[in-house]
């Protein structure tokens, strides 16, 4: 019984431990993109995770909006997707530049990444997660994964869901899904390149 | 013996966590214009000792998310274990049996690239062939699919090595 009672209460215990772990990162990067700390972000940042994350989801929207894509999850998308990633290449590349995820994050508007002048859209900041039981509210835990929605009060649409994967004892942002209307305003700059 | 197993299982789940990220591989497929051959290149290689962790086997390195489909609107722990049941042991299929962390040929009924008919559209039913060569090895793949069945086995085109039998509108299925 009292075996029974000990690994309950220390699997109870490294449970929470674990839930609790990835909020410190949370917060460590939006004081880093807050404080524009370029070096604090590379170390919380999977650069070539991130990059994967955004260009598939980029390349999604400009493949619906042009029409070209095929049946979610069907093979004929995933090529699609695969083939659409040398085109959005171009764009990508300069979105996860350090100084450019940092406006990403911060305000939607990535440095040197769009030709026209676009409205900032609220991102990553203290303010955007508000109280500790928002963020947790607005969090979801797996196996190796946590995934948060900021800004804490805006709905799914217009928010940045951010994804973080523990690899080497450290949670690091490996996806951020971008809000719609910023996920078109990529896909359009994308359009644009084409044409040019 | 059940001291020793959750020892076991600790062991290797700190081991899973320990390990750094892997470099992500910038995959690229050539598709020969028949749709009969299909090349792939850009692949990194899955470390041993990370394809020796039994704990490793059952997670998906390659989707640890759940698509959106998945249980919709339940909490993302049931969603993702929810999702590593139905898929069980992919990377264990992917690259232990498998060689999805390999460059190679597969030569196969077209399109190659799908590995089932009803992948293709418009659906078509019947068999469907391939044949990964890899280091001198040559690892096939058989599917068939009629309106009641659809079975498969071997290594399929994308380098999992998977079986499959479902009998169609059956509430049982056989993974």
């Amino acid at each position: 019984m009292r075996w029974t009672i000990g690994i309950s209460t220390s699997l109870l215990v490294l449970w929470l431990a674990y839930a609790v772990w990835p909020f410190f990162t949370v917060y460590r990067l939006a004081s880093a993109v807050q404080a524009r700390d370029v070096a604090a972000v590379n170390a919380l940042v999977d650069f070539p995770a991130l990059r994967g994350s955004l260009t598939a989801q980029i390349v999604r929207t400009y493949l619906r909006m042009t029409g070209k894509a095929g049946r979610p999850g069907s093979i004929l998308e995933q090529f699609a997707v695969g083939i659409g990633a040398s085109v959005a290449d171009p764009i990508v590349a300069k979105l996860i530049s350090p100084d450019a995820l940092l406006d990403l994050l911060q305000n939607g508007r990535p440095s040197g990444v769009f030709s026209d002048n676009v409205p900032p859209i609220e991102g990553l900041s203290s303010g955007a997660l508000g109280n500790v039981w928002r963020v947790y509210a607005n969090s979801e835990l797996g196996i190796a994964r946590f995934f948060v929605a900021v800004p804490v009060d805006k709905p799914p649409l217009a928010s940045f869901r951010l994804g973080f994967c523990l690899a080497g004892w450290r949670w690091k942002l490996c996806s951020a899904e971008l809000p719609e209307q910023l996920q078109l305003r990529l896909a359009q700059e994308i359009s644009k390149s084409q044409q040019r | 013996m059940l001291k020793w197993f959750m020892s076991l299982f600790l062991f290797f789940s700190i081991v899973t966590i320990s390990v750094p990220a892997r470099p992500v591989s910038r995959e690229a497929w050539i598709i020969s214009p028949d749709g009969r051959t299909a090349s792939v290149t850009g692949r990194v290689r899955q470390p041993i000792w990370k394809k020796l962790n039994p704990v490793w086997w059952f997670l998906n390195d390659d989707e640890p998310d759940p698509p959106d489909w998945q249980l919709p609107g339940k909490p993302y722990i049931i969603r993702q274990l929810s999702w590593y049941v139905r898929n069980p042991l992919q990377n264990f299929g992917k690259y232990v049996l498998g060689v999805g962390d390999r460059n190679y040929a597969v030569v196969g009924t077209k399109p190659v690239y799908a590995t089932i008919w009803s992948d293709v559209d418009p659906v078509k039913t019947g068999w469907k062939v391939s044949t990964i060569r890899v280091d001198g090895l040559r690892l096939p793949f058989v599917s068939y699919e009629n309106e009641y069945l659809i079975w498969y086995a071997g290594w399929q085109w994308s380098g999992f090595f998977g079986f499959k039998f479902n009998i169609k509108k059956s509430p049982t299925q056989f993974w």
